[in-house]
């Protein structure tokens, strides 16, 4: 990908708050648990938007025509990094 | 494992087997009953397919078995219970054809699946599902160029709609003669090098799975079998991490990734904007998914699952009711008679088994709409973000969100909650939500607090069961704490699941779902009480006296001398020594709940001597059966007057109607009124709550969590209650005998302190040994 029109800002995905899509840029954590997000396709280099949250209970995310809850302490080990065009 | 495992006579007879697998909520079960339409021969339990199950397909000169799997994301590992019990039959039984089913709207993810089972070996068949939801969405399917791609036929579908069945039923035939295996997935050279080597020394004898057997060993989701291979695999592992710089298992799994992305940009063209569909979607989410109201709408959903269930079904009670009893009693009562049959013999066949029969019939109204509402849920899409909205609650008492689900299907019946507990990944999680459930009051224990609320609490009936709902939930909870805090220590699983789009079920899936599971209460229950029904007429009758065995009568029968003899362990809960039926009516609940009211309503009977021999000889059946059909418009006119009233208990205000509802003879109702206080009635109804909930629940919690499990199960929720009931007796009754009742309730709580200490150092001697308790969940 070449480099981003505009400055990118990185963080936890508990932390994102946009209507602009995302990327995943890295999980943490346990390797059982990384495993099931990825089984879920949720991985280092796919693009995501927020349909919900995140607050307390955590986020609700849209990849494609999929949509995910991820509970908080999951979506803490979750690094972002904003798309803007 | 055979592929006839739970079902021989399907494997017997049918020489093809025809495999359904895809990931989870990409329609499986909708296809399958597609197929086999009524011709299942296991019912399994809906809510969430968490078993393999089996039906006839005849295509043909070709009878086939389709086997439909629980939904797994990747045969790798990861998921529940559910998940590998899918893996297990995919890479160990020899299929004739798997139909691998994607959603075509979630493709480039579930593309990732077919990636690995094309790598199984097996021949195989792409049904590409829900094309409707892909086009709502704005894509155009590309079939032709997939099918090119993967080498295997595509074939679209929209399953739901019944639509491309023919198409499908044509490449099957097809498929079974030239069984196409398809392109498999190439990875970088390393690997490749790898899995050649890895393949040479694998002694398996079918050449076509050895690559998957390879892949698995280099992905670490099987062990080595021999020294010599465990050695190999480390250095071949070490080869890859030094050439390439990645995990091999890491370099697999993103090839795999890539392919499906790959073939999914291949196949999928965008044509236009998202549509209609997915805006409702949206807004729906808006407020199932809305902080404040997410808690609510879900006690919302749960209340009209009671006012469908119980109202809607009270309109046909009636019917179902009094013309079977027309039929079954009084019908054969005089058909026998008129045959010659001696009086004792028609009162054992008309009055035990058809009276038993007609108990059992009189609930399906209720109970099929309650399987037909939890049915409409599961294929809604809602349940999963029931889970999510009750996450953080259930994680308080050390559950996952998910274990919501099985609880609300425990309100239809607990053994297909136990079995639905397998969604719960972790050990810990699903043992503690298989433990709660017995707790969850089911609808055939709802029989028997209505013949009880209708004697001694007319004016408040409603709010005596709603409590006894209540206590349900509420001890299910506290369990489920309590052995989190102790015996099953740890931290539930963090939150992740799939939310489905909403959709509106299919009609026939619903409908067929609940059939199935409707054909099995009815099969299970009809067993237990043809059985329970001669054995209460036979030991009525007979006794020990001086003389040995002789014929008595009832008081002095052998099951009266039983329950005598029992009836000083329930003395502290209020149960005097002549009112002995009740303990007899417990015995027979521990085999099922259906049965109690029937078993006090036999012998009550027979102690008052009531003769239906005149009802025999002259019966009226054309007007019973008029009078039946009349009941329907009149009850549904009652339905929508109460709305507000889900369980029907304004109807507690009629005798009549109420004894009808509990297939209780006014003569029972007498009975009960003589043996019990409100006060006894009550800790009594405790008592059903609590303790063993029926045979076929004891059954289901040995299979999934063991001997173990399911005796403490038996003895805590014996125990607690006995212990609940008693305290609720005693401290009603604490002015008489002030002394007495102090000693039993602190001996209760004493004891009950003691059961704590004793699970918390179980639970201390297992933290050390975590690896027993993922044994013993494997069970």
């Amino acid at each position: 990908m070449p480099t981003p029109a505009s400055p990118t800002s990185s963080c936890r995905l508990d932390q994102l708050s946009s209507a602009h899509p995302a990327q995943i840029t890295q999980i943490t954590g346990d390797r059982a648990q990384q495993q099931r997000l990825k089984m879920l396709g949720i991985r280092p280099g796919v693009t995501l938007k927020i349909v919900h949250g995140p607050n307390k209970r955590g986020v609700v995310i849209q990849i494609q025509g999929g949509r995910f809850a991820i509970g908080k302490s999951l979506a803490q080990e979750i690094f972002v990094e904003e798309i803007r065009t | 494992m055979s592929a006839c495992h739970a079902n021989t006579t399907a494997c017997a007879t049918s020489d093809k087997i025809v495999v359904l697998a895809g990931n989870p909520n990409c329609g499986k079960t909708t296809v399958f009953n597609l197929l086999t339409g009524a011709h299942q021969q296991v019912g399994n339990w809906p809510g969430v397919t968490v078993e393999k199950r089996s039906g006839n397909l005849q295509l043909g000169a070709d009878k086939m078995a389709i086997v439909d799997l629980p939904g797994v994301y990747s045969l790798m590992g990861g998921g529940g219970e559910d998940q590998r019990v899918a893996r297990d039959f995919l890479l160990d039984t020899p299929v004739n054809l798997i139909i691998n089913i994607v959603d075509a709207s979630n493709l480039e993810r579930h593309l990732v699946l077919t990636a690995e089972l094309l790598e199984t070996g097996h021949p195989m068949l792409l049904l590409m599902n829900m094309t409707d939801e892909a086009t709502a969405r704005g894509w155009k399917l590309r079939c032709a160029d997939l099918e090119k791609a993967l080498g295997i036929p595509v074939v679209p579908m929209v399953a739901r709609k019944n639509q491309g069945k023919e198409q499908l039923l044509q490449s099957m035939t097809r498929a079974l003669q030239q069984r196409p295996q398809g392109q498999q997935v190439k990875y970088p050279l390393p690997v490749e090098e790898a899995l050649q080597t890895l393949a040479n020394t694998l002694s398996d004898q079918n050449a076509g799975r050895t690559r998957i057997a390879a892949l698995r060993l280099l992905e670490g989701a099987t062990e080595a079998e021999t020294r010599q291979t465990q050695t190999l695999l480390k250095s071949l592992r070490e080869q890859i991490q030094a050439i390439s710089g990645e995990d091999p298992a890491d370099l697999i799994m993103d090839r795999r990734f890539s392919w499906a992305q790959e073939m999914a940009a291949l196949t999928l063209q965008r044509t236009g904007k998202a549509g209609l569909r997915e805006s409702i979607n949206h807004h729906l989410d808006r407020i199932v998914l809305n902080d404040w109201l997410g808690v609510p709408v879900f006690l919302l959903v749960l209340y009209l699952v009671f006012v469908v269930s119980f109202s809607g079904g009270n309109i046909f009670l009636d019917f179902f009711d009094q013309a079977s009893a027309a039929l079954l009693i009084h019908g054969v009562g005089h058909l026998l008679l008129i045959a010659g049959l001696p009086e004792w013999l028609v009162a054992v066949i008309a009055g035990g088994v058809g009276g038993g029969l007609n108990l059992v019939i009189s609930f399906i109204p209720p109970i099929a709409l309650t399987f037909l509402f939890l049915a409409f849920l599961d294929d809604s899409g809602y349940m999963a973000r029931a889970a999510y909205a009750m996450d953080r609650l259930m994680r308080r008492l050390g559950l996952p969100g998910n274990a919501l689900v099985p609880m609300v299907i425990g309100f239809g019946c607990n053994v297909p909650a136990i079995m639905g507990a397998r969604i719960i990944e972790d050990p810990r999680g699903r043992i503690l939500t298989v433990l709660m459930q017995p707790f969850m009051s089911c609808s055939a224990r709802l029989t028997i607090y209505m013949a009880f609320a209708v004697v001694f609490f007319r004016s408040n009936g409603g709010q005596v069961v709603f409590a006894l709902y209540v206590l349900g939930i509420l001890v299910a909870l506290l369990t489920a704490w309590l052995l989190g805090k102790t015996a099953l220590r740890g931290e539930a699983m963090p939150f992740v699941m799939e939310l489905p789009p909403y959709r509106l079920p299919s009609f026939r899936s619903v409908v067929l779902q609940s059939w199935q599971r409707l054909r099995v209460f009815l099969f299970r229950v009809g067993k237990v009480i043809a059985v329970i029904g001669l054995v209460l007429f036979i030991l009525p009758g007979i006794g020990w006296t001086n003389q040995g065995l002789r014929s008595t009568d009832i008081d002095h029968s052998l099951l009266a001398q039983g329950s005598q003899a029992l009836v000083p362990i329930f003395a502290p809960m209020g149960i005097q020594k002549d009112n002995w039926p009740a303990v007899s009516g417990l015995i027979a609940g521990a085999a099922a709940k259906e049965i109690v009211i029937g078993t006090l309503n036999g012998i009550y009977q027979r102690q008052n001597a009531a003769d239906l021999m005149a009802d025999y000889r002259h019966p009226d059946i054309t007007g019973q059966l008029e009078d039946a059909l009349h009941s329907i418009p009149a009850n549904a006119l009652t339905f929508f007057r109460t709305l507000d009233d889900p369980l029907g208990l304004a109807a507690m205000g009629s005798t009549s109607a109420t004894e009808q509802a509990s297939g209780a003879e006014s003569a029972t109702l007498r009975a009960i009124a003589a043996g019990f206080t409100p006060l006894s009635a009550f800790a009594y109804l405790v008592f059903v709550l609590l303790y063993v909930p029926c045979a076929s629940t004891m059954g289901a919690l040995r299979r999934e969590v063991g001997w173990g499990w399911m005796g403490f199960s038996l003895l805590y929720g014996t125990g607690l209650a006995w212990g609940s009931s008693t305290m609720i007796y005693q401290i009603g009754t604490m002015a008489l005998h002030p002394a007495s009742s102090l000693a039993w309730i602190f001996g209760i709580l004493g004891t009950f302190g003691l059961l704590v200490l004793a699970l918390r150092m179980y639970g201390r001697r297992h933290d050390a040994h975590p690896a027993r308790l993922r044994k013993q969940a494997a069970l």
